[in-house]
Formats: C-alpha cells, sequence, structure tokens
C-alpha cells in the first residue's frame, strides 16, 4: 500500500511522518519547510510519502507543483490528508478537492491537545464520508490508528461534495474528454478547475477557456464559495471555531511592538553568546581528551608510519573537527527551539522591510539563520522562498553567511593567535555583508522585478517548545555533521595525511617537507603570497576546506600547527578573512548547482574567490602597511573612505533627483 | 478602503477582492472573502492580519487589493 501524506503548510505533516516512520526530517513551526517528497516504509507493506505543504491543487510555487502532480498523477492508493484541529475550515478547502478527485482518503485532525474548540470527529468522519483520525504529539504513536483507517480507506470512497452536482458543473463536466495522464482525474474536479480558470488542468485536458461559453461564462469565485459552504455545512455542530490564542495576542504585543527590533538584536545576541562563550569551555574539555588520545596512540608500539596514520592523520585531524561539536550542538539547539516556539516567524515579519530592500523577502531570513547551521541546508531552504529571481538570489547569496563549519576554522585560529571574541563576530559581519553586497548588485542586474510572489504568510500561534521536537531537529543536524566528520573529514584527513608523509621517490617520510603535499601546492601556493599566507600549508588547508570547511582546522593540525602554517597575527587574520568568503563546501556548490543550475554554481566559486582575495588583501595590506608606516596607511585610508563618502552622496543625490522628475 | 489603509487594531469585513486572477483567485480559495479581519501590525511592506483562527502576513500590494468595511 502506497500512502501520501498531505494537507496545507504548517500543519505538523513531517512531526506526523517522523513519528510514523521513527525519523528524523526536519521539522519547524513555519511553513515551506518541506520541499521534496520523501519516502519510507511504513510497515511490512505500507510505504508512506511526505509530500510538500499546499494551499490548493491550483499550484502557485514550486512545491504545491510537486505535491499537486503527485496527487494528480501518482500511484497511491490512500491519502492521509492532515489538517490542524484549529484551523479546519481553510485546511478543509484542499480536502474538498482530494473528495471531488474521488480519491480514497483519511482525515488526520492534528494537533489535537492544541484544540481550542470541541471537535466531533466521529461526526466529521460521518459526514465526510471517510475515517477521521485525531492526532497530537502528546498522545501514543498514531501509526496503528493510520494504518488501520488506510485501510479501511482502501474499500471506501469519500463523498462527492453536493455541489459536483450542480448544472453549471454537469454542463461543462459533459463536454471533457478524461484521456492520457489525465485518465485518472474525475470530470467534476477537472470542471470545477476550468471554472476556476486553473490553466494547467484545461490544458491538460486540452480545454480553450479564452473560448468558453458552456457554463455561460464561468464565475471564476463559483468553486470556492461553493466549497466553503459546503465546508460550513460540515463543520457546523462538528467543530467549534476558535480565535488566535490570548496568549499569542499577548505576547506579540511586545514581540511586534515598538521593542521588537532591540528585542531581535537581544535574542540574536543571546544566542551568539551562549554559542561561544558557554560552549568554549566544553570545547577545550573535548580537545584535551582528544590530545590525550593522541598521545597514547602515539605511545603505542606499532610502526612509525602507523601510529602517525592514526595519531596525526584519523585522531588528529577528525578530533580538530569534533572539538567544535559543543557549539554547533548549541546552535542547533538554540535556533530549534525559536523555530518551534514560532518566533521565527515573527522574524520573518519583522526582517521583511530589510530584505525587501536587497530583493528578497522576510522568508529568506529562515534561510540565513540556518545558513548559520549549515550552508548546504540553507541553499535548499531557499526552494520556499515564493518568486524565482529572490529564490535564485537567497539561493545565490546565503552560503556567504558564515556556516557552523567556517565557525570551527573562525574559532581555532582566533583561539590560537589569541584574536579575541570580536575577530570571530567580526567575521560573521563580513559575510553577512559580503551576503547583502552581492544581493544589492543582483538586484540592480534584475530591476523591475518582484520581490514577493507570495500572498500570505501564515503566523503560527506560539507555543511551548516540544523537547521531543527540538531534540529531534538538533539529533538531525548533530548527525549530520557526524557522519560528515566521519566520512568526509576522515576521508580527506587520510588523503591529506598520505600527501603530507609521503614522497614519490623516498615513499614514507614522517614529515611534510619533501612530501607530494608541499610539491603540489608550494606551485599554487605564491598566489596567496600576497595575502599573507603564501605557504603550501595554508594551500592545502584552504583546498581540503573546499571538500569540507571544518577539514582545514583537521589538516592544519596535521601539518604541524598553527604557528607551522602561519607566521603572523595579520596572516591569520588574512586566512580567517578568506575562509569566511572563498568558494563553498562541495555539498553547497551542488546544491546550488541543484537549485539554480551549474551555471550559478560555476558564478558563484568565481565570486566568492574573487571577494575572499578582494577582501583578504586589502585586509593584509593594510595590516602590513599599518606596521611599517602608520602616517601612509591613514592617508590612503582616509582617502578611500572619502572616495567612498562621495559615491555615496552622489548615488543619494542622483536617486533624489531622479524621484523628483518622476513626481 | 482597503485593508492596507487599516491601522493597528482595526476590526472589519473583507468585502472584495481585486487584482490578477492568480491573485485573486489564491486569496479566495484561503477563505478571505466575506472574511472577518483584524490589523494586529503593520511594517512598509506587510500587514499581520487575524482572520478568524488564523493569524497572516499579506504584503502591502496585495493588502491594498483586499477591500474592507471597517466595524
Amino acid at each position: 500500500m502506497k500512502i501520501a501524506l498531505c494537507g496545507n503548510p504548517n500543519v505538523g505533516k513531517t512531526t506526523l511522518f517522523n513519528r510514523l516512520t521513527r525519523s528524523d526530517e526536519p521539522v519547524g513551526n513555519w511553513h515551506g519547510v518541506t520541499v521534496d517528497v520523501r519516502t519510507k516504509r511504513l510497515s511490512r507493506d505500507a510505504y508512506i510519502s511526505d509530500l510538500p505543504g499546499a494551499y490548493s491543487l491550483s499550484a502557485r510555487t514550486a512545491e504545491e507543483g510537486i505535491t499537486r502532480d503527485s496527487i494528480l498523477f501518482g500511484d497511491y492508493d490512500v491519502i492521509v490528508y492532515v489538517a490542524e484541529a484549529n484551523n479546519l475550515r481553510r485546511n478543509l478547502y484542499m480536502f474538498m478537492q482530494l473528495a471531488e478527485l474521488n480519491k480514497s482518503v483519511v482525515l488526520a485532525v492534528n494537533m489535537m491537545d492544541e484544540a481550542r474548540g470541541k471537535i466531533d470527529l466521529s461526526l466529521l468522519s460521518e459526514r465526510l464520508g471517510v475515517p477521521v483520525v485525531g492526532t497530537s504529539v502528546k498522545d501514543k504513536n498514531p501509526k496503528a490508528a493510520i494504518l488501520s483507517a488506510a485501510d479501511k480507506a482502501l474499500h471506501i470512497k469519500p463523498k462527492m461534495p453536493d455541489y459536483a452536482y450542480r448544472p453549471e458543473v454537469k454542463r461543462l463536466c459533459g463536454g471533457l474528454h478524461m484521456s492520457g495522464a489525465m485518465s485518472g482525474v474525475t470530470k467534476e474536479f477537472a470542471a470545477l478547475k476550468i471554472m476556476e480558470r486553473d490553466e494547467y488542468i484545461a490544458q491538460s485536458v486540452g480545454h480553450n477557456t479564452a473560448g468558453c461559453s458552456v457554463c455561460g461564462g464561468c464565475d471564476a469565485d463559483l468553486p470556492a464559495r461553493l466549497r466553503y459552504g459546503y465546508i460550513d455545512r460540515i463543520l457546523s455542530g462538528a467543530a467549534q471555531s476558535a480565535g488566535v490564542p490570548q496568549s499569542t495576542l499577548k505576547i506579540d504585543k511586545v514581540v511586534l511592538g515598538k521593542l521588537a527590533l532591540p528585542l531581535f538584536l537581544l535574542v540574536m545576541s543571546a544566542v551568539f553568546f551562549i554559542t561561544f562563550e558557554l560552549g568554549k569551555p566544553i570545547s577545550n574539555l573535548l580537545a584535551g581528551l582528544i590530545e590525550r588520545a593522541q598521545s597514547a596512540v602515539l605511545q603505542a608500539d606499532m610502526p612509525p608510519w602507523v601510529s602517525s596514520l592514526f595519531a596525526d592523520g584519523i585522531v588528529g585531524g577528525v578530533g580538530a573537527v569534533l572539538a567544535f561539536l559543543p557549539q554547533v550542538v548549541l546552535i542547533f539547539l538554540l535556533t530549534a527551539l525559536l523555530q518551534d516556539s514560532g518566533y521565527m516567524s515573527r522574524v520573518a515579519f519583522l526582517t521583511d522591510d530589510f530584505f525587501k530592500k536587497f530583493g528578497l523577502n522576510g522568508r529568506a531570513a529562515f534561510s540565513v539563520v540556518l545558513g548559520l547551521g549549515c550552508s548546504a541546508t540553507a541553499v535548499l531552504t531557499t526552494r520556499g522562498i515564493s518568486g524565482e529571481g529572490p529564490r535564485r538570489r537567497a539561493a545565490f547569496a546565503t552560503p556567504f553567511c558564515p556556516c557552523s563549519a567556517r565557525l570551527a576554522v573562525f574559532t581555532a585560529v582566533s583561539a590560537y593567535f589569541s584574536l579575541s571574541g570580536f575577530a570571530v563576530a567580526a567575521m560573521y559581519v563580513l559575510g553577512f555583508v559580503a551576503a547583502l553586497a552581492v544581493l544589492k548588485i543582483m538586484q540592480a542586474l534584475s530591476r523591475n522585478e518582484s520581490v514577493d510572489d507570495e500572498l500570505i504568510m501564515e503566523m503560527p500561534p506560539y507555543r511551548v517548545p516540544s523537547i521531543k521536537r527540538v531534540l529531534g531537529v538538533v539529533w538531525h543536524n548533530v548527525l549530520s555533521f557526524i557522519s560528515r566528520v566521519g566520512s568526509v573529514v576522515l576521508f580527506i584527513s587520510v588523503i591529506m595525511w598520505v600527501l603530507c608523509n609521503f614522497s614519490v621517490s623516498d615513499g614514507f617520510t614522517g614529515g611534510v617537507e619533501n612530501s607530494i603535499m608541499s610539491t603540489l601546492c608550494g606551485i599554487i601556493a605564491p598566489i596567496f603570497a600576497p595575502l599573507g599566507f603564501g605557504s603550501w600549508r595554508a594551500t592545502a588547508a584552504l583546498l581540503s576546506g573546499v571538500a569540507a570547511k571544518e577539514a582545514a582546522v583537521s589538516v592544519i593540525s596535521s601539518l604541524g600547527g598553527m604557528s607551522a602554517v602561519f607566521g603572523t597575527r595579520a596572516a591569520a587574520g588574512s586566512f580567517m578573512i578568506f575562509s569566511c568568503l572563498y568558494v563553498p563546501c562541495v555539498a553547497t556548490l551542488s546544491a546550488i548547482a541543484k537549485e539554480n543550475g551549474a551555471k550559478s554554481a560555476l558564478l558563484s566559486v568565481c565570486v566568492h574567490t574573487v571577494a575572499a582575495y578582494a577582501c583578504s588583501l586589502v585586509y593584509y595590506q593594510s595590516a602590513v602597511g599599518y606596521a611599517a608606516n602608520r602616517q601612509v596607511f591613514f592617508i590612503v585610508w582616509a582617502c578611500a573612505l572619502a572616495a567612498v563618502v562621495i559615491l555615496i552622496a552622489a548615488r543619494i543625490i542622483y536617486t533624489r533627483r531622479a524621484k523628483h522628475k518622476q513626481a | 478602503m482597503t485593508l492596507f489603509d487599516c491601522s493597528t487594531g482595526s476590526i472589519g469585513k473583507v468585502t472584495e477582492i481585486n487584482g490578477g486572477d492568480q491573485t485573486r483567485r489564491r486569496l479566495v480559495d484561503l477563505g478571505l472573502l466575506n472574511a472577518r479581519y483584524h490589523v494586529r501590525a503593520r511594517n512598509k511592506h506587510s500587514v499581520l492580519v487575524d482572520f478568524g483562527s488564523a493569524s497572516c502576513v499579506i504584503r502591502s500590494d496585495v493588502a491594498a487589493n483586499i477591500k474592507i468595511l471597517e466595524r
């Protein structure tokens, strides 16, 4: 039996999917978290697919298109339609379209524990003619109930809504011929969609809406009015309607009021403080344990190359990255708490005006915050941003925001060279500024394009974060981080160890000076000389970072540590800047290629490299210049700043004059 | 008067939805026609409105196409 799980966005489909399949797909208290179809085994002979959220089978976004096509043309035996207990009226709108399609459906009324009014599930089941199951996170796993209901639904079809028998619908049905891919679609559904002027369905059944006079000139709003009228009759006496919770209204008065911006900045500062300051002691403890393990391996009675492989290549390389696990756990935990509470949706509203200035919309805030964890994931979530242009721009620019892997590089370098926490914070500022600059340029290149195709963004009510849900999200992300450490980082560490400890002529050398790596990177290294880290060691670390950013730390560790790789603090700072901005990791590049195409991924490589090189060059040369001759340094910077100020002033004057002329 | 003209705290009923075909279609699909509203917050580009049991953020150009009758 093949089951499809669908429903409106943000009704808890993925949470239910995770519970049913005991999986840990990412969830969030906002819509658009699921952007693709995921299928898992439910029982010995049943599979379930989690479809992206949709409001209607008339698709407006790419996600809704996936859901529509899966329902219309997929070979699912049963559809489990998830509706939110407090929003049944709107949620049942898409359900009605499934009934029009005469699909075998189970209605799962989710979040029953949060229901603000009484819901009579058996009366609903009787009126709709489908099995109805109540679900909530507080109850036991509804797997058995869902499977039993799906089994029942296989043998019954929902009641065709009475409005499908109206003369204007029937008249239109008479002229339709369902063939090919549309043969599984009912005439009633197609007729109602044609009345709504759904071009996709009309074209699929070869109906010309422009010249249609069958129903005497369709009233495009009629199907919606009929559906809502029918839903109101179904819900009458079966479900009490309830308004937005009082607690949400009270909290929003503060969160969205005059204190909105200071509160937002306070929350973000707290997230960063907790992550970096509280995570540091645990991180140091972990680093100490790894060092002990390394020395224990070195003392073991083994051939020199074996002990070197285990101590430097495996324990040293992987351990250097694992030491940052506490920070990674903390940032995922805090962002998951904010997401689950419903605050992140308010952030989208609050930041909407800001992002609009850069050609995006408030929903980009989700991707940016997620980008602090993993750029590849963030790029994939940009699919939830409405509008092709903003979506592409967000996917392109998000990797500039430093991810947790880059945090590992910043923390390691800044800790060794006693660069303060401000240095790490400065890297975040630099990443965001670079992202905004790139967005601004892209916006200028795509003028007159709408930055927001989304009409409405649902604002979920506040709720106490569910420990289970939050830990599930943290676990999912931490597991992904660890699996990368155990696979990509381990692989790179071993490869780098081989390249660093073997030479073509002498075999195992136990040193790096005459190794294969020193020869290879020595050829490229001079390019980085103007940036202050023109050594082959630093080049090797950068190259390994393309596979996985955090791998740079392990490579530095296996190449003799920070002091051997960077000579000065200025060089270390320049390396941090370069690491912050240069080419995204392979996983992120593949995500960009998936979302925007290979050309965009290639362009991303070029833009990141140029930006990184330019910023590092300016920083390092300024630092060197400051040390050599402070007067010349200040004169050069004063001239540069004056030029920038003049350019900005000229731009403002030009814009004002243009506006004045237009007026 | 449109939803975009409303100030925070405004309460009333949606009477008409204008705009492009697709925009109208989706807003009608969402059950906004004849729905009661309550403006909870607003910024330059969007309005946060309660429609019965759910809260939604509506961007300003869309809100400007939603005609309302303030209570």
